[in-house]
C-alpha cells in the first residue's frame, strides 16, 4: 500500500534523519522500515536526501599546502633572540657619555650639594627648599649642625644621622696604624668610594638599558623585514598563478576554435 | 608505537613537547578542512588552525578528558570560526578553490565524459559550495560535522553546546534546504 500523504505519529524530521544517518536504534529502525515501505513521501524524501549527500560528497577542502607552522617551542624563539648577542655594539665612549649625562641629569633634578668641612663635617643636601626664617626651624641638635638645621626642616633627621654615623666610625675598631686624626679623611675615602661605587652601577644601569633597547629595535626590523618579504613572496606567487590559468584558458579556448569546423 | 590522543594529551600535560606536536601533525588536517568549510578563507582558515593549536596548548592542562580530544579540539576551533565570522559581519565567503579550472578536471575526467558534462560537475561543486555558505551558521556546521567528519549526533551535540534533538532538527532543515536549491539549480540547467 502507498500513501499520498505521511501520517508517521512521530517526530519525524528527526527520525528521518537518524535513519538517514543509520544512528538508531533496531528497534526504533525495524519500526521505521515498516513505515517506509507503505509511506511514499518518506521514500522519495530519503532518496532525496541520499542525492543531497552524494553532492555534498563533492565538495573537498582544499589541501593543506603545508603543515601548520606550530611548534611547542616556537614561544619560546622570541626570548632566543633576545637572549643572542646584538648585532650593533654600542660603543664604551657611547656608553660613558650616556651615564655621565644620566648622573648630571638626575643630580641637577635632585639639586644635589655635597660638601665637606673641619667643623661641619659631611653635609649632603637634596631639594629645591631655600633658607627659611630662623623661626620655623626645629631645635638645635648639635652645635656642628646648628646652620644645617635652620635651613631646612628635615635638617634635624639628617643631623641625627650623622651624628649617628659619627659615633659608629668612633667607636668602630680602629686599624693599629690608624690614628684619631685621620678618621675625617677615611669617611672623605668611604664616601668618595660610595659615590664612585654608585656612579658605576648607574653607567653601568644606562648602557643595559640603551643596548635592551637597541636590541629591541633590532628585533622588531628584523620581524617587519621578514613580514614585508613573505607577503611580497605571497603576491608574486599569485600573480604568477593568475598569469597561468588566464593563459591556460587562452590556450585552450583557442584550441575549442582551431577545431571549429 | 602510535600512542593514542589521550595518551599523547597525557604526555603532553607532563611536559612531553613532543607529544603535542604529534597531536598537531595528527590534527591540522581536519582542523583545517573544518575551518575552511565553515569561514570559506583557505588563509582565514590556517590562521584559524593554528590559533586553535594554540589555544589547545595553553587549555592543556585544564584539559580533563570529559571530552574527546578531537572533539574539544572541534570545539575551540568553532569558536574561533564564529568570531571570525562575527567580526568580519558577514556570510561566508565562496572561493573557488585555487588552481583548479577546466584543464586540471580534464585530467581527471572519465573517458566517456563529455566537457559539458565537466562543467555540469564543476558547476555542481561549486552550486553545493554556494548553497552551503547560505545556510545559518548552526545548520552548516551541524551538516559539516556530520558530512565530513564523521561525527556523532551526540558529539556534535557536545562540540556545539545543544540538546541531540537540535542537532537532529538542523541537519534536517539543513539537508532540505540543499535538497530544494539543488532540484531548483537542475531546474534551470535542464
Amino acid at each position: 500500500m502507498n500513501e499520498t500523504f505521511c501520517n508517521y505519529a512521530g517526530k519525524r524530521d528527526e527520525t528521518i534523519v537518524a535513519y538517514l544517518y543509520g544512528e538508531m536504534e533496531a528497534d526504533d529502525r525495524a519500526a521505521f522500515d515498516r513505515h517506509v515501505v507503505a509511506c511514499a513521501p518518506c521514500r522519495a524524501e530519503l532518496a532525496d536526501l541520499r542525492d543531497v549527500r552524494g553532492e555534498l560528497a563533492r565538495w573537498a577542502s582544499p589541501e593543506l599546502a603545508a603543515h601548520i607552522p606550530f611548534n611547542v617551542d616556537i614561544p619560546r624563539q622570541p626570548v632566543a633572540v633576545l637572549a643572542s648577542p646584538p648585532t650593533r655594539v654600542i660603543p664604551v665612549w657611547a656608553q660613558a657619555i650616556a651615564a655621565t649625562l644620566l648622573v648630571g641629569v638626575a643630580a641637577g633634578i635632585a639639586n644635589l650639594d655635597v660638601s665637606y668641612s673641619a667643623n661641619a663635617g659631611l653635609s649632603i643636601r637634596t631639594g629645591w627648599r631655600h633658607p627659611v626664617a630662623a623661626s620655623v626651624a626645629p631645635p638645635v641638635v648639635t652645635p656642628a649642625v646648628s646652620t644645617t638645621a635652620a635651613v631646612a626642616p628635615w635638617s634635624g633627621d639628617l643631623a641625627a644621622l650623622e651624628r649617628d654615623l659619627r659615633t659608629a666610625i668612633e667607636t668602630r675598631p680602629q686599624p693599629i696604624s690608624a690614628v684619631s686624626s685621620s678618621s675625617d679623611d677615611a669617611v672623605m675615602r668611604r664616601v668618595r668610594q660610595l659615590l664612585q661605587d654608585s656612579e658605576r652601577r648607574q653607567q653601568s644601569e644606562v648602557a643595559l638599558r640603551v643596548a635592551e633597547a637597541m636590541r629591541d629595535l633590532q628585533a622588531q626590523r628584523q620581524a617587519d623585514l621578514v613580514k614585508i618579504d613573505r607577503t611580497l613572496g605571497v603576491m608574486q606567487s599569485r600573480t604568477g598563478l593568475e598569469v597561468m590559468r588566464t593563459q591556460r584558458q587562452m590556450n585552450s579556448l583557442a584550441q575549442q576554435v582551431s577545431q571549429r569546423p | 608505537m602510535t600512542w593514542t590522543d589521550e595518551e599523547l594529551v597525557a604526555r603532553s600535560i607532563r611536559g612531553d613537547a613532543d607529544s603535542f606536536n604529534q597531536l598537531v601533525l595528527r590534527w591540522e588536517r581536519p582542523i583545517y578542512a573544518l575551518a575552511y568549510r565553515t569561514i570559506g578563507r583557505e588563509e582565514d582558515a590556517r590562521d584559524v588552525c593554528q590559533e586553535t593549536f594554540l589555544r589547545a596548548f595553553r587549555a592543556l592542562p585544564a584539559f580533563r578528558g570529559q571530552a574527546k580530544f578531537s572533539s574539544w579540539l572541534y570545539r575551540i576551533a568553532l569558536n574561533l570560526c564564529r568570531d571570525w565570522i562575527r567580526r568580519e559581519r558577514r556570510a561566508p565567503v565562496v572561493q573557488a578553490p585555487e588552481g583548479v579550472d577546466l584543464m586540471d578536471l580534464a585530467v581527471e575526467a572519465e573517458p566517456s565524459e563529455s566537457i559539458e558534462d565537466l562543467v555540469a560537475r564543476k558547476d555542481l561543486t561549486e552550486l553545493v559550495e554556494r548553497v552551503m555558505a547560505r545556510l545559518p551558521e548552526e545548520q552548516r556546521t551541524a551538516i559539516v560535522l556530520k558530512e565530513y567528519h564523521g561525527l556523532t549526533f551526540q558529539e556534535i551535540a557536545d562540540v556545539v553546546g545543544c540538546p541531540l534533538s537540535t542537532v537532529k532538527t538542523r541537519l534536517y532543515q539543513g539537508l532540505t534546504v540543499l535538497r530544494r536549491e539543488l532540484a531548483k539549480s537542475a531546474g534551470r540547467v535542464a
